[in-house]
């Protein structure tokens, strides 16, 4: 009575699914009852044979047979098709991504945002050069006409 | 260290089918494994095996992500395998019938005078054996313990795999291995 639970549990106990305590008293168990020692060994046995036996290869050649196959299915098939350079950004690793992403960035700042942080563009004496010459403009345009001068035709 | 296998599917939804090349290469021999234990025939095998394949290179675009991408894969092997099976018995049911019994010969009756574990194994009669106790469990049975013992997946994997509870995959394989052990016990005992 004492043993059947011992051998329900002794499948899960060579697959490793018991817990702590389960496998403590099975481990003990199995020191001192020789029929479910017996047991035991009988499904390492099973498993070993099995394994050897359920493990197979194909004929070779599975893919290139496959593939004989895989172009009839083409009306169902919705894979896009796509580019080489979309190919190579899909087949690129992560850290070749990263790379690329960061050198894109980097071209960017120093093309677009860099030019404006440097000392020369930042003149300040230019700037206010061009800014009173725009006022001087502004002071042209909204100065007074002349008054018009009559000139007599006395002669 | 390889791609993962998430990431080969994700290039291959994207339409990278060098992707799906190297899924087919690392799974194939599982795969046929699988099928050949579920059918136990060679022809059948190759041919179904490429069926599976066919449907993941069809059916990728449902597979979501929300599992493993070989927890979806043996799923898939698994109902094409229980589906193809029905296939033939309701076809051939008289014809398989009679071609069982006329294989059949009871494992007492089997003269065995190999030696060594090496040497048991390459007796092609016991393989066949072998091959015949394992058809004799029922598909409940058979997809548990072949699952177990060619993939080593745990009990958690193989419950999400069979759908089932973890409880019932643990007492399906103490089944399977109960009746296999009976059949096969004049072999395991020498070994």
């Amino acid at each position: 009575m004492r043993c059947d639970w011992f051998k329900k549990n002794l499948s899960a106990y060579i697959d490793g699914e018991v817990n702590f305590l389960t496998r403590w008293r099975i481990k003990r168990h199995l020191k001192s009852c020789t029929d479910c020692y017996k047991d035991y060994i009988r499904l390492k046995n099973l498993r070993k044979i099995s394994k050897i036996i359920l493990l197979k290869s194909p004929e070779p050649g599975f893919y290139e047979r496959l593939q004989a196959k895989l172009p009839r299915l083409s009306p169902n098939i919705t894979l896009k098709k796509t580019g080489s350079l979309a190919k190579f950004w899909m087949l690129l690793p992560l850290p070749g991504k990263l790379a690329i992403g960061g050198v894109a960035i980097l071209i960017l700042f120093l093309l677009v945002i860099y030019p404006h942080l440097s000392g020369s563009s930042l003149n300040i004496n230019k700037f206010e050069e061009e800014y009173l010459r725009s006022k001087e403009i502004f002071s042209v345009v909204e100065e007074p006409a002349p008054p018009l001068l009559l000139v007599s035709e006395e002669r | 260290m390889g791609v993962s296998d998430e990431v080969l599917v994700a290039r291959f939804k994207e339409g990278d089918e060098s992707s799906f090349k190297e899924l087919v290469e690392r799974y194939q021999s599982r795969v046929y494994s699988i099928v050949l234990a579920m059918l136990g025939d060679k022809n059948d095998a190759d041919d179904l095996s490429q069926e599976v394949f066919l449907k993941v290179y069809r059916f990728i675009h449902q597979f979501k992500g929300r599992s493993k991408f070989f927890t979806w894969l043996y799923r898939l092997t698994i109902n094409t395998c229980i589906s193809a099976r029905n296939k033939k018995k309701r076809n051939n049911q008289i014809l398989l019938s009679q071609s069982f019994k006329k294989d059949f010969t009871p494992i007492d009756t089997l003269q065995n005078d190999a030696k060594s574990p090496i040497e048991i194994l390459q007796n092609r009669e016991l393989e066949k054996k072998i091959k015949l106790a394992l058809d004799s469990l029922s598909d409940g049975l058979k997809e548990v313990f072949v699952l177990r013992e060619i993939e080593d997946l745990s009990y958690k994997q193989l419950s999400r795999i069979l759908h089932c509870p973890e409880g019932t995959v643990k007492s399906r394989l103490f089944r399977a291995r109960e009746e296999l052990k009976k059949k096969l016990m004049p072999y395991i005992d020498e070994l």
